[in-house]
């Protein structure tokens, strides 16, 4: 939580991908290890326009997670965020 | 149409459904509340002080910039501090303490507008709260509870990559002991640099 500031009970990410980064369990193999460093940096080419949604959208799922269910989250702490405070 | 496995869902999904709309209905204090009650008590949030360092960053034309930045500081006691000296054993060489020598071709900057410094976190578990419930759907999920401490980490020489100063970290031994602690409860993330 030390890389998020509260406000008002509410966390705000310094940096958008915080609420789009996954991590890892320790004891890992190596592929699924490589594909959480990979994932964080297409989540960081997503945000900045570098790739289209739909290939971050096909890489998520292409590893198990659901594409609108892990952005949708995102988008309603952000949308809570912007309606609270915008 | 749907398959006969999501026709007879239905009326249980027509539930989700109405407990979905309750909570879109809610106002903004309620949401708050709501968000308050499944946030991790303010007591067993880990609190850190930080240190300034100087971290050398991944992306730079020549490799040698230097931007001020802060790290989790040692010596630190209370919830996570134990984290606190894996995380810094393990980013040891990625940042200069304040006061510690600088290349004599290092370039030093304070800050660079809209830069975030590439991180690792890691996230040491501490329980698991079996009978959580969801905020929206009130289901009752089992929810993992972790001491997560964040560090910033830069390149060790002016030609590392992003992704072999993963791998170094990788296979640093804290890190390795980390990894093998807690049954593989524990967790960890890498996050790029933005800018």
């Amino acid at each position: 939580m030390s890389v998020f500031a509260e406000f008002k009970g509410l966390w705000i990410p310094p940096n958008a991908g915080e609420l789009l980064y996954v991590n890892c369990p320790t004891g890992a193999p190596d592929n699924v290890f490589w594909a959480m460093v990979e994932m964080n940096v297409a989540t960081n080419d997503f945000l900045h326009g570098r790739i289209p949604a739909d290939v971050y959208g096909d890489m998520l799922a292409q590893h198990g997670i659901d594409p609108v269910e892990h952005v949708g989250d995102a988008w309603e702490h952000l949308d809570l965020l912007f309606r609270h405070y915008g | 149409m749907g398959r006969y496995r999501d026709i007879l869902r239905g009326e249980e999904l027509k539930k989700e459904l109405d407990k979905l709309q309750t909570w879109l209905g809610k106002d903004r204090a309620e949401k708050q509340q709501e968000y308050k009650r499944v946030a991790k008590p303010s007591a067993q949030r880990v609190k850190l002080d930080r240190e300034p360092v100087l971290i050398k960053v991944f992306n730079s034309a020549n490799g040698n910039l230097l931007l001020s930045g802060r790290i989790p500081a040692a010596g630190q006691s209370g919830v996570g501090s134990a984290v606190v000296t894996t995380l810094r054993s393990v980013l040891s060489g990625r940042f200069i303490a304040s006061g510690g020598t600088v290349g004599s071709t290092d370039v030093v900057v304070d800050s660079v507008e809209k830069y975030t410094f590439a991180s690792l976190s890691l996230l040491q578990y501490v329980s698991t709260d079996e009978n959580s419930a969801s905020r929206i759907t009130g289901r009752l999920y089992p929810k993992n509870v972790f001491n997560t401490v964040s560090g910033n980490f830069g390149r060790k020489t002016d030609t590392e990559t992003y992704f072999a100063a993963v791998a170094d970290i990788k296979a640093d031994n804290a890190f390795t002991q980390f990894d093998d602690a807690n049954d593989g409860k524990n967790r960890f993330s890498f996050k790029p640099e933005v800018g």
